[in-house]
């Protein structure tokens, strides 16, 4: 399968403060799973930016993607123009795995651009229930597309979006726990042993992001053993209780 | 077959090949092409027993480059010989194996056991700087006699062509060559990483989890364009040269400075589908200047 795709950027919003999300129009469309990434160029800049895929459109041919500036990579990548060639890797990762939860309640938890590979799911699944926590108003993000898509949607602005989900979960009733967003969140949830099933999409610093250099270490528990799995390939989704906090 | 290289009584189709730990085992960028595509292939680094590598985070970006402080996650010589090699070996192309160590007895094992698999070479790396202050892996390389001391007893428990790769982290990196060829070595290969470090000020912090790791990219062309003069200068066997590689020019540069193959490293992190480009470009400017054989051009530079 074609990883390696030029693409043209067809729309931006700014979705929220300094936040971003790029349409773009691929001239090969390959089969995508709810929370892969891709892996932009920008030009000028050795290493690739790795960010969540956030919805697509097969008969379009087209991905969209979003992300925040945090440094000179994403400030560039902010400057691109609708019209602009990009070259990017996708799709990389291995996702939700949704196959078996036709019909199961999905609660979906996000802190701040953790919404966007969220979105994915939400976007492929009727039964989603989703949770979104925010540290400030500015930095809102994606509401109108959640409450459009999922049963329920909870905004939280400067709390604990993970209790507000922890409180729900007896009237929800969910048989599954797709959570992303900063770490101290996802730990925190993590050390709520819940009994229902979690999994957390995890960040990490990446190089090639399609598991060549070993950059992109998680130390995870496999069949009871503590092994470095590549976030770029193994995850960036892992059931929570077989991660291993740092 | 312009761009055909016979080397180390081994041949080369054109002289690109993957430096060792951009690259893996091979399967994740043969998903983009074909791997004999490369003129050969080099693993990521083995050693004796597997090795879980450095804590997060292991990678940065800095201006022009690339910090990696993998510390040579790898899953130890004998698993090596066993998962990957043959797949590496259905390529069709000859396959190097990058061999690393913390003692002599390390080095040793993990060459005697590559020498009763089927790779076709062993490229010696004395110059890791990921293993920390108790081992030894950084040590090697530095210093002429220890680097005689593990060459030559690698030497001692293989047949197979034997290439030592060089640290740039270093005085004179002449006289630590002349050491490697003395005591044995069919090829030399550099350069490894520069010893680096990035600092986040807003936590005051170094950005490695391990705090220092290697630079590499085109950050670091102009360095191992300089170490591969002065090694091709100071010894007879062939010199294989490696740093900040993304495009056919680079291959060129280094050959004018006595590169008889190269390897590309951090190029292909930036982007895996340079090395088919960077063929055919090759293949294109030898046409287009009447180069017949890359010999026209190695050691070439007009000082
Ligand atoms: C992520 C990463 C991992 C590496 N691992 C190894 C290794 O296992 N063994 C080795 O000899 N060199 C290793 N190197 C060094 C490269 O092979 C090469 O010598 C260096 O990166 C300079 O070349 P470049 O600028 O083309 O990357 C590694 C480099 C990187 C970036
Ligand atoms: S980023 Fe290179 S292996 Fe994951």
């Amino acid at each position: 399968m074609q990883k390696q795709h030029t693409t043209k950027v067809i729309k931006i919003d700014n979705v929220a403060k300094d936040t971003f999300v790029f349409r773009l129009e691929l001239p090969k469309f390959p089969k995508i799973i709810p929370g892969q990434f891709l892996n932009v160029r920008v030009p000028g800049f050795t290493l690739r930016r790795p960010f969540a895929i956030c919805d697509w459109d097969e008969k379009n041919k087209t991905v969209d993607f979003g992300f925040t500036v945090r440094g000179d990579g994403t400030r560039a990548l902010s400057n691109a123009k609708v019209g602009d060639t990009l070259d990017v890797l996708l799709p990389l990762g291995n996702g939700f795995d949704l196959s078996g939860l036709k019909d199961k309640k999905i609660m979906l938890i996000g802190g701040g651009i953790g919404a966007f590979p969220l979105l994915s799911v939400v976007k492929n699944h009727a039964n989603c229930y989703s949770f979104l926590g925010f540290t400030a108003k500015e930095l809102v993000l994606l509401e109108k597309e959640f409450k459009t898509a999922s049963k329920e949607l909870v905004v939280n602005i400067g709390g604990f979006v993970t209790d507000d989900a922890e409180k729900a979960i007896p009237k929800i009733k969910p048989d599954v726990i797709f959570a992303c967003g900063p770490e101290p969140m996802l730990k925190a949830l993590c050390n709520k042993k819940l009994t229902i099933p979690v999994f957390v999409s995890l960040e990490q610093r990446m190089a090639c992001g399609f598991g060549a250099c070993l950059c992109c270490n998680q130390r995870v528990l496999v069949n009871g053993e503590e092994e470095n799995l590549r976030i770029c390939c193994e995850g960036p989704v892992f059931k929570s209780e077989d991660v291993i906090w740092s | 077959m312009v761009l055909e290289r016979k080397v180390l009584g081994l041949k080369f189709k054109n002289p690109i090949l993957p430096a060792s730990g951009t690259f893996n085992m091979g399967r994740e960028v043969a998903e983009f092409y074909e791997l004999a595509t490369f003129g050969g292939l080099i693993t990521k680094g083995v050693t004796r027993a597997k090795r879980q590598g450095n804590v997060a985070p292991r990678t940065v970006e800095t201006v022009g480059g690339m910090l990696n402080s993998v510390g040579l996650q790898n899953p130890g010589v004998d698993a090596f010989i066993k998962n990957d090699l043959p797949f590496m070996k259905k390529q069709g192309v000859p396959v190097i194996a990058n061999a690393c160590g913390t003692t002599i007895e390390d080095y040793v094992y993990v060459a005697s056991q590559l020498d009763k698999s089927n790779v076709d070479a062993i490229e010696l790396n004395i110059s890791c700087p990921n293993l920390g202050k108790s081992c030894g892996g950084m040590s090697f390389g530095v210093d002429p006699e220890m680097t005689k001391e593990v060459v030559s007893a690698v030497r001692k428990v293989t047949k197979k062509p034997l290439i030592v790769k060089l640290t740039p982290n270093v005085t004179n990196i002449a006289v630590i060559a002349k050491a490697a060829e003395s005591a044995g070595a069919d090829a030399i290969s550099l350069i490894n990483t520069l010893a680096a470090m990035a600092v986040d000020i807003k936590t005051r912090k170094p950005i490695l989890g391990n705090k220092v790791g290697g630079l590499s990219g085109p950050a670091v062309k102009p360095v191992a364009l300089k170490m591969t003069w002065d090694v091709f200068n100071a010894v007879k066997i062939p010199v294989i040269g490696c740093g900040g590689i993304s495009d056919y020019r680079d291959v060129i540069e280094f050959m004018l400075c006595g590169a008889t193959l190269v390897q590309v490293g951090t190029g292909l992190l930036t982007d895996p589908m340079c090395v088919p480009k960077m063929v055919a470009d090759l293949e294109k400017w030898c046409r287009e200047n009447k180069i017949n054989s890359l010999d026209e051009i190695v050691g070439g530079l007009k000082v």
